[in-house]
């Protein structure tokens, strides 16, 4: 038989799908393999029916190996791939019948076309058809690809364009598919005549004017239109790829820019700056294994030929500095188990992008899921390779994360939040620990950070994927309640929340109300419940409500129910003044806890609010003593160290011991986070006692002279109006910086000044309102200098 | 007119009140062509009579606010077989013009480029910049000129005959028209924004209008909408125009000059990665460079415009770009970097590649009054490097060098020193304090001389700074009055009475010249006997007065010792410390500047006040950059701040 087709398509609980999909190739196709990655649904019945001939394929993490399998079973003589969420455009059909009687190619560019949301049609293209020939397999993990592979055994020349369509309906109803492809051109390929290169160049041009004003958007539809209508052998397409891909990068589009690299690459293989852009994106994703191997492979590439444009820089850094940079920040080889990330996303507002490249290195799969968000708020999960699962669920936090664990791949599964991220320095520690656990579940320690400062709770964070487990109320990470019968241990790996900085909005608050009202009428009146309201008024602010609430839990639940809750009862009492009623709280929440050290620094506040210094400074001590916490209690930032020491210096200077007042200041500023308390308040005081330039002299003595310090001083004294004492001291930490060659302080030095500056501008402002040229100028600093 | 062996050449001209110049111009020309034709378009003074005169045949027409709608009436009479173009502010060599007819008798040949010389000033150190331009072709009907303004007849020629041949004659034509000196400069100018923003009403995409729209602006000192017309141009243009490497050219200058600086890098960049063979854009850049204190990049672009032997004719070129301008910029940067030796060298070499202006002479003896150690080498170094130089040209040298016992020495040796150097040799006495020389030369000034009076005035101030009573009076009876009176208050009151203290002053020109004069010669003197003779209120008014002048003399160091005294009597105005605040800035004195302008603002805090103490600020702040820069020269966040922060600084806290 002559030009036979074969349709492969790998498949996994494709029950609602694959029917379409089969039955659409079925006209065209002379096999259709199906290749199972493990359904527990009907899916291999179905396309049995169908006619489908079924094979099982066990998981492990590779696409390039499912779809290589599913080739090995093929038998025609030219093979088609397809998804099961796409079907072939029947009005296009034939031209698959006609595409392989051709002999003059090996392989087709064909046209896939996307029908999501109703939304306007996007098409990109991708070889989906090519002949049936051993040497033809696909490569890479994640992002499987066949051109190279063709590439490599056969030629571009051979490389045809059919119109062919296949459309593609988005993975799942409930998944977003965000129209993200840049359209290609396929005259490229042709290499057709064309007479017409003024109107490329005069795109171009303008793409670069767009670009030198940082609007990328604009750049880029002017690049794509130059592209249109170019030759790759123009002077100019190579430099125009390379701003293509660079204006992908800038707008984070980085999916897009990885399949734009993939396929110029084979036209420009020489052009070594692509290859740079490519690790970048992987980079920016935190992908560093992958990044590294690139820029690795990149020393062993042919030389720049001298017409492409190049800097050998990319975004600042040399292949040998990116090299360097990567080594250090991978780690995922050596793993051996898979992990799937499950991300929460449920505010906007939330930079997910940090979220995803905190943990991208280190996990296999990262699904996100989420409710209302838009999809320009997912956008750059998409395109830092996650998969994205929009429910059309009430906002139920429980039924997203149980969903996620169904759809989870991997051995172990790490739940975050979208504004949550893994530290660094941490996440090697779970590869190591993870690699010989026995256990089933990791507490993890959530440094949820403040304006200034954080607290730090332990929350049940990454199970392995065992046992059927399920969280059950709509807001609350409830998961250690239903994991009772299995083993869980503390993890030493924090992870750093957002959730609450810089924001504290009515909106969030209405949001989660909503949901803890929603669990009141499910579960009945909980106690942690209620103290989650409790929690949800102290973050607006509304400090009676917090308090009321906060009783009303400790009346159903008892006074252990948790140590918590004493804490905040004497934050709230605090907050109201009501310092009498607050020092009793603490102190009967340490005759109960003796060890829990935030309490006795609230008992400590209360005795200094109330001037019983002796008693106070005996709580503070008993703070600073307590070196290590015990971690079933939430631990507030500082109250063991910086906080207590900046209370006592207080004391001390109550007392008129300014020695020991400073020394106190000394010793809170050495600690992260205490010198931003500790160094304004300490300028602030060294100018009152001793008039404008000490302050340099006095933090010197307190060997407080770093460029950090200084800096902070120097913001602290142009607050007091001390315009010329901040002077001095920025210049002292410029000499700091300069003497220490530090170049991590710049950005403090630069911050500083930046600081300063904008302070003379408000007092400007302010003595001067209506001053347009003032206002000018100011407004132009903002623009030139955005902090 | 012989033409007999010859074709015919016809001359055609437009012209409109140009009888400044419609003479030299036509008798420049008008005995190389067969025919010429004026055509005026509406002359209110002697134009036509004097073209007329001249042996043209005048024609009139109404002006319609078209270049190529005349120029193409002004040909449609003509017979000869090729037409040349002049306008009326051009000129043509008499060398030149004899190979007009040569070129007309070469066959297959349709037009000739020529070079264009524009002088941007008729002073010696003025820039020039030669283009390229068809100005003779073959009188043909079907050839007309395009374009509104700037009209071009190639595009017709090449429409008409895509084949036709196009040489280069190799002939110059010079430009006066953008002459500085030219009075009528603006007017033109401000003709041509008004013709091409009507022309662009029609063809509001035409990259070319837009961008000798932009030309226009900036040539008008509207920077910001220059900017933006060039940013239009560069929308439409397209990449085969042959106006794209000027226009690169132009843009990048204009953004430069806006301090706007990573634009403007990134611009020149791309223009250069278009035409790597275009000198002028490696000097642009070098420029952009040297104004961020990038000084070893901007090194590397001027020697890698130096790499040029000279410059492609297709692109409009500045005379000296690819050597005496390099080396002059080199220079400089060397001087700033307190290397005199390389920038001696450099100045040298740019002297003898062709800058010729007593500026750049002026230049080297500065470098190399620096470099050497004794004035007897520096005179055999300048006396051997520029033996061209005249005995008067080289005491003026000396003189402004202030190597005043030179100027003596040389003097003395000279048979017939001018009028000129004499003064010179005057003012150089008084700074010696040679009391008797000064008079000595004083009396050689004849009375006839233009110099005389300022020669007495320069006696009366010798006698006051001497304490010389007799020979005052003798000086007084021959200055002007004016002089004279402010002059013998000064005498009486301030000098030779020493009783009581003045107080109340009457602060005319003359009298603010005077001492500001005598501030020159002998700062201390001068100071002293203000603080001695003047009640305080008076001291602080006129310091500070003086201390103005001398800022609007650049003199800010005197400025500054001026306000210092001016402060220390007790003149504690807010005015004062921000003006001392100002000059310390322009000192380099970040923190005295900041220093000054925040005790401005504690006294008076107007926005005029906080306007110097946020410029003070960014100074301060550029300072300490400055040396950051220089501990870390790659880190590209500090190179980003950098520029942002000179752009800020040199945009919007320059000036007023």
């Amino acid at each position: 038989m002559q030009n036979t087709i074969s349709v492969c398509i790998i498949a996994k609980n494709e029950a609602n799908f694959i029917k379409r999909c089969i039955q659409s190739v079925l006209p065209y196709a002379d096999q259709v393999v199906v290749v199972d990655t493990g359904s527990s649904d009907n899916t291999p019945a179905i396309a049995k029916e169908l006619g489908a001939e079924v094979w099982h394929f066990t998981w492990n993490n590779d696409f390039s190996a499912a779809r290589n399998f599913s080739l090995s079973k093929a038998w025609g003589q030219w093979i088609l791939y397809i998804d099961c969420d796409e079907e072939i455009d029947p009005e296009t059909g034939n031209e698959l019948l006609t595409a392989v009687q051709n002999n003059n190619f090996d392989a087709y560019f064909i046209k896939v076309r996307n029908m999501v949301h109703n939304d306007e049609a996007t098409t990109f293209t991708s070889i989906r058809l090519f002949r049936n020939y051993p040497q033809f397999r696909f490569e890479g993990k994640i992002h499987e690809q066949i051109s190279k592979s063709i590439l490599n055994h056969s030629s571009m020349e051979k490389v045809g364009q059919s119109d062919l369509t296949l459309i593609h309906h988005g993975y799942n109803p409930e998944m977003v598919n965000i129209k993200a492809k840049v359209a290609r051109n396929m005259k490229l390929l042709q290499q057709q005549a064309s007479n017409d290169i003024q109107d490329g160049f005069l795109y171009y041009n303008i793409g670069i004017e767009y670009v030198r004003q940082k609007k990328f958007k604009q750049a880029l539809e002017n690049f794509i239109r130059s592209l249109e209508l170019s030759q790759t052998n123009t002077g100019y397409a190579p430099m125009l790829v390379n701003k293509i891909v660079t204006c992908l990068i800038e707008l984070n589009r980085y999916r897009d820019a990885i399949q734009q690299l993939d396929y110029y690459r084979k036209i420009y293989p020489n052009y070594r700056e692509l290859y740079l852009l490519e690790t970048v994106c992987h980079m920016k994703c935190g992908r560093y294994s992958q990044a590294y191997d690139i820029v690795s492979k990149l020393n062993l590439a042919p030389e720049d030929n001298l017409h492409y444009f190049y800097s050998n820089k990319v975004y600042g850094y040399s292949a040998d500095e990116l090299q360097q940079t990567l080594k250090d920040l991978k780690y995922a080889k050596g793993k051996n188990f898979s992990l799937t990330v499950c991300i929460l996303m449920t505010d906007e507002q939330c930079n997910i992008s940090n979220c995803i490249n905190s943990i991208s290195e280190l996990a296999d799969e990262i699904l996100v899921l989420t409710v209302g968000c838009q999809d320009s708020a997912l956008m750059p999960a998409y395109q830092m390779g996650a998969k994205i699962y929009r429910l059309n669920q009430e906002h139920d936090l429980a039924k997203l994360r149980n969903f996620g664990w169904q759809q989870a791949q991997g051995d172990w599964i790490l739940f975050l939040n979208a504004c949550e991220i893994i530290d660094i320095a941490d996440a090697k520690k779970v590869v190591n620990i993870i690699n010989h656990s026995s256990h089933n579940a990791y507490y993890l320690t959530v440094r949820v950070l403040l304006d200034n400062g954080y607290y730090e709770q332990n929350i049940c964070k990454l199970v392995r994927k065992v046992a059927n487990i399920q969280f059950q109320s709509s807001l609350l990470e409830d998961l250690n309640e239903s994991l009772q019968q299995h083993l869980c241990q503390h993890l030493p790996v924090k992870i750093i929340s957002h959730s609450l900085k810089n924001k504290s909005s009515k909106a969030m608050f209405d949001k989660n109300m909503q949901l803890l009202k929603n669990d009141l009428k499910k579960f009945g009146k909980r106690a942690n419940i209620i103290y989650q309201i409790g929690m949800e008024c102290l973050k607006i602010n509304n400090i009676r409500g917090a308090y009321s609430h906060f009783k009303h839990a400790m009346n159903i639940a008892g006074w252990h129910y948790t140590p918590e809750l004493w804490y905040y009862l004497t934050h709230c009492l605090i907050q109201q003044k009501k310092f009498s009623l607050a020092l009793q709280t603490a102190t009967a929440a340490t005759e109960i806890y003796p060890d829990y050290v935030d309490v006795i620094y609230l008992k400590g506040c209360c005795q200094l609010y109330l001037r019983q210094l002796q008693g106070a400074k005996k709580d503070f001590m008993c703070c600073l003593q307590s070196q290590k916490v015990n971690s079933k209690y939430i631990h507030h930032a500082g109250v063991s160290d910086f906080l207590a020491h900046c209370r006592l210096a207080e004391i001390y200077f109550l007392q008129g011991d300014i020695k020991k007042c400073f020394e106190h200041y000394r010793m809170a500023a050495t600690k992260p986070f205490g010198n931003s308390i500790a160094i304004p308040a300490l300028t602030k005081l060294i100018i009152r006692l001793h008039g404008p330039g000490a302050v340099e002299y006095y933090l010197t003595q307190l060997n407080l002279n770093t460029c950090h310090t200084l800096c902070l001083a120097a913001i602290s004294a142009a607050s007091d109006g001390c315009l010329l004492e901040s002077l001095q001291l920025w210049q002292a930490a410029i000499e700091k910086l300069l003497t220490t060659k530090d170049i991590r302080h710049y950005s403090m030095a630069f911050y500083a000044m930046y600081k300063i500056f904008k302070t003379v501008c408000d007092e400007a402002i302010k003595n001067n309102p209506q001053d347009p040229g003032l206002n000018y100028l100011i407004e132009k600093f903002d623009q030139l200098l955005p902090r | 007119m012989n033409g007999n062996q010859y074709p015919l050449i016809s001359l055609c001209m437009i012209v409109r009140d140009e009888e400044k110049s419609i003479v030299n111009c036509l008798a420049s020309i008008k005995d190389y062509v067969d025919e010429i034709i004026v055509l005026d378009t509406g002359s209110n003074d002697w134009t036509p009579l004097l073209a007329r005169e001249m042996g043209a045949k005048v024609l009139f027409a109404d002006w319609k606010q078209d270049f190529s709608k005349a120029r193409n009436i002004s040909k449609q009479t003509a017979k000869g077989e090729w037409i040349l173009f002049l306008d009326a502010d051009e000129i043509i060599s008499a060398q030149a013009a004899k190979k007009l007819r040569s070129l007309a008798a070469a066959p297959n040949v349709e037009g000739y480029y020529f070079n264009i010389v524009n002088h941007t000033s008729l002073q010696k150190d003025g820039q020039i910049q030669v283009g390229l331009n068809v100005r003779m072709f073959r009188n043909k009907a079907s050839y007309l000129f395009e374009g509104a303004i700037h009209e071009q007849i190639i595009t017709s020629i090449k429409k008409n005959n895509p084949a036709a041949q196009i040489k280069h004659s190799g002939l110059e034509i010079i430009h006066y028209g953008y002459c500085v000196e030219d009075i009528k400069r603006e007017e033109k100018n401000h003709r041509n924004i008004e013709i091409l923003q009507r022309a662009l009403q029609n063809d509001p995409q035409n990259p070319f209008y837009l961008y000798n729209l932009g030309v226009s602006y900036y040539k008008a000192g509207r920077l910001e909408e220059a900017k933006k017309q060039y940013q239009l141009a560069k929308g439409c243009i397209s990449h085969s125009a042959t106006f794209l490497p000027v226009f690169y050219r132009n843009f990048s200058i204009c953004l430069c000059e806006m301090a706007e600086y990573v634009a403007a890098l990134e611009l020149v960049e791309e223009g250069i990665a278009h035409f790597p063979d275009y000198p002028e854009l490696y000097f642009i850049k070098g420029q952009i460079y040297t104004d961020l204190n990038f000084f070893s990049e901007a090194v590397t672009c001027y020697l890698n415009c130096l790499k040029f032997e000279k410059a492609h004719d297709k692109y409009v070129n500045t005379v000296g770009v690819t050597n005496y301008l390099c080396y002059e910029q080199l220079a400089d940067i060397y001087v700033q970097l307190n290397q005199p030796q390389q920038a001696l060298r450099y100045q040298l070499r740019a002297i003898r590649t062709g800058a010729s202006s007593m500026n750049s002479v002026l230049r080297l003896a500065l470098i190399a009054r620096q470099h050497f150690q004794s004035e007897k080498m520096l005179l055999k170094f300048l006396k051997r490097f520029l033996p061209d130089l005249s005995m008067d040209k080289l005491i003026q040298i000396l003189f402004n060098i202030a190597c005043y016992e030179l100027v003596l020495t040389e003097v003395a040796q000279h048979p017939a020193p001018l009028v000129d150097t004499l003064l010179i040799t005057i003012q150089s006495c008084i700074h010696l304090k040679q009391w008797a020389s000064a008079h000595q030369y004083i009396a050689q000034i004849p009375q006839s001389s233009k110099a005389y009076e300022f020669a007495q005035l320069l006696g009366c101030i010798c006698c006051l700074l001497s304490k010389n009573k007799s020979k005052f009076k003798y000086y007084l009876s021959r200055i002007h009055p004016d002089y004279a009176n402010d002059c013998k208050l000064i005498a009486n009151n301030i000098i030779f009475n020493n009783g009581f203290k003045l107080s109340k002053l009457n602060y005319s020109t003359f009298l603010l010249d005077i001492i500001f004069q005598m501030l020159t010669y002998d700062q201390r003197f001068t100071i002293k006997m203000l603080e001695k003779n003047l009640a305080p209120p008076v001291q602080g008014t006129l310091c500070h007065k003086l201390a103005l002048k001398c800022i609007s003399k650049n003199n800010y160091i005197l400025a500054q010792e001026l306000l210092k005294t001016s402060l220390r009597l007790g003149n504690k105005t807010a005015d004062t410390f921000n003006l001392y605040s100002e000059v310390a800035l322009k000192l380099g004195n970040a923190t005295e500047g900041v220093m000054a302008a925040s005790l401005a603002t504690r006294q008076q805090n107007t926005a005029a006040q906080y306007n110097t103490l946020l410029k003070g600020l960014v100074n301060f702040w550029w300072y300490g950059m400055l040396d950051i820069m220089a501990v870390f020269p790659d880190n590209h966040l500090l190179k980003q701040h950098w520029m942002a922060l000179n752009s800020y600084r040199n945009k919007y806290l320059k000036g007023e």
